[in-house]
């Protein structure tokens, strides 16, 4: 007999994040004991030096250990549950939402233009698209910035094919003499073309500048493609997104080497999708600098050697940039360049698609 | 004006003009929090608050965590706010 309990096997998984996090909690107690202690002299200094030189950086990683074995608990469970609903694409979900929630694009889809435009839900009120650039520093996936719609798995899907060819947007968006926008989609395969009006739901993507830009006009068309909703938008693949962007059959595989990603992005766009982090080591405010968004899709745009001749990958977050780069150049948040080791730590799923040149 | 919305982990609303990423959602027994990667021209700061809790959003306004939703396991969820803007 193969399988397992999934909701046993979670709950594992969380006796575990429990244990990481109350065995961190007893390291701060005894941490802020020893900072405090009175204590002064070579005795003093050498038991100081001992707690944080080997006890500490000891206890640390028995919670990093703990808190990994509960992750690979859930992930199990989520491979058990994907197979039970034969929903296994290798992968993980690039994005917020699982498939059969009560909405999402990785669920069941429509694909075809409606009347009107799709309802705003949550996503705030219509504003105005009129001046849309459409040249190749607007179609760039640094022109994103996604806001409160949970679409990372479309934008990737977006941005993705953005860097790797702009001129297939400037092919499939028409602007119309009165003002409406014309977006050819494919639904298996077979051209759908969906018209919307020159008005974007201010809480959806927008540029850097809070601008619409060609990606709200997108964005629309693919919640009319997804069900009428721009909450229909909210969960996905990217994978799907691919598909019903550009027509090609494509892909999701586990992440592999960087290698594996050099190699997908010479024959096309590439994004990835981060495992879904369910440690509980950042409850407590403590987290790592590298500010990777767990359950969230990235653009995959480059794989390079670096001075050390180690690959590196440039992955970048439809969140888009902000102000404050990092002394190694990246925005830690709009974008990151990953070591071999770091994107194996937090991706799982990688997204491919034939290229449309 | 208040402004109140719901949006999931993985988006990435604007109040004022401060992006706040809802970068993890996380429920245990009765306790729920969120993390939040809050960006303004001012600074960038990643956060964690509790349900009922509140933060200054880089001093244009304050924001007020309502409700979390989410379920053990995973960081998936949804997270309510209420943006409060300070007063011209």
């Amino acid at each position: 007999m193969y399988g397992a309990d999934i909701e046993a096997l979670r709950q594992l998984g969380q006796v575990f994040d429990e244990a990481a996090a109350q065995l961190s909690a007893a390291r701060r107690l005894v941490e802020s004991g020893v900072d405090a202690a009175d204590w002064w002299g070579p005795s003093g200094e050498m038991f100081r030096g001992e707690w944080s030189g080997q006890h500490a950086p000891g206890l640390t990683a028995v919670e990093t250990d703990l808190a990994r074995v509960g992750d690979v608990l859930r992930r199990n469970a989520d491979d058990q549950e994907r197979t039970s609903q034969n929903l296994d694409g290798g992968g993980a979900v690039g994005g917020p939402g699982l498939p059969g929630s009560s909405s999402g694009g990785g669920g069941d889809y429509s694909g075809e233009d409606r009347p009107g435009n799709p309802e705003l839900g949550d996503h705030g009120t219509y504003k105005p698209a009129t001046n849309i650039p459409m040249d190749d520093n607007a179609i760039d996936p640094d022109q994103l910035n996604q806001q409160g719609l949970g679409d990372c798995w479309l934008l990737a899907a977006m941005g993705s094919i953005a860097q790797n060819d702009p001129e297939f947007f400037r092919e499939h968006m028409v602007k119309n003499p009165d003002g409406t926008w014309t977006v050819t989609m494919y639904k298996d395969g077979e051209p759908v073309e969906i018209t919307v009006e020159p008005e974007v739901a201010s809480g959806g993507v927008m540029d850097p500048k809070g601008n619409p830009s060609w990606a709200s006009i997108y964005e629309k068309a693919a919640a009319e493609y997804w069900g009428g909703e721009y909450e229909d938008l909210d969960g996905g693949y990217s994978d799907k997104a691919f598909e019903a962007i550009t027509g090609k059959e494509s892909n999701s595989s586990g992440e592999g080497s960087l290698e594996d990603v050099r190699e997908a992005l010479k024959n096309g766009p590439v994004a990835g999708g981060t495992e879904d982090d369910g440690s509980f080591l950042w409850w407590d405010g403590e987290m790592d600098d590298n500010r990777v968004v767990p359950n969230h899709a990235y653009v995959v745009d480059e794989v390079r050697e670096n001075a050390n001749g180690e690959l590196e990958v440039h992955v970048i977050n439809p969140w888009g940039p902000g102000d404050h780069n990092q002394s190694d150049g990246s925005n830690k948040v709009g974008d990151m360049w990953l070591t071999q080791q770091q994107w194996e730590e937090n991706f799982d799923t990688l997204y491919t698609t034939p290229s449309t040149k | 004006m208040n402004r109140k919305i719901t949006a999931s982990q993985g988006a990435q609303p604007l109040f004022a003009d401060v992006k706040v990423g809802i970068m993890r959602v996380g429920v245990r027994g009765e306790e729920a929090k969120v993390q939040l990667m809050v960006r303004s021209p001012r600074q960038d700061e990643v956060v964690v608050v509790a349900r009922g809790g509140s933060l200054d959003l880089a001093g244009a306004g304050t924001l007020r965590v309502d409700a979390i939703e989410g379920r053990p396991g995973t960081v998936g969820g949804k997270v309510t706010f209420t943006f409060i803007p300070v007063e011209d």
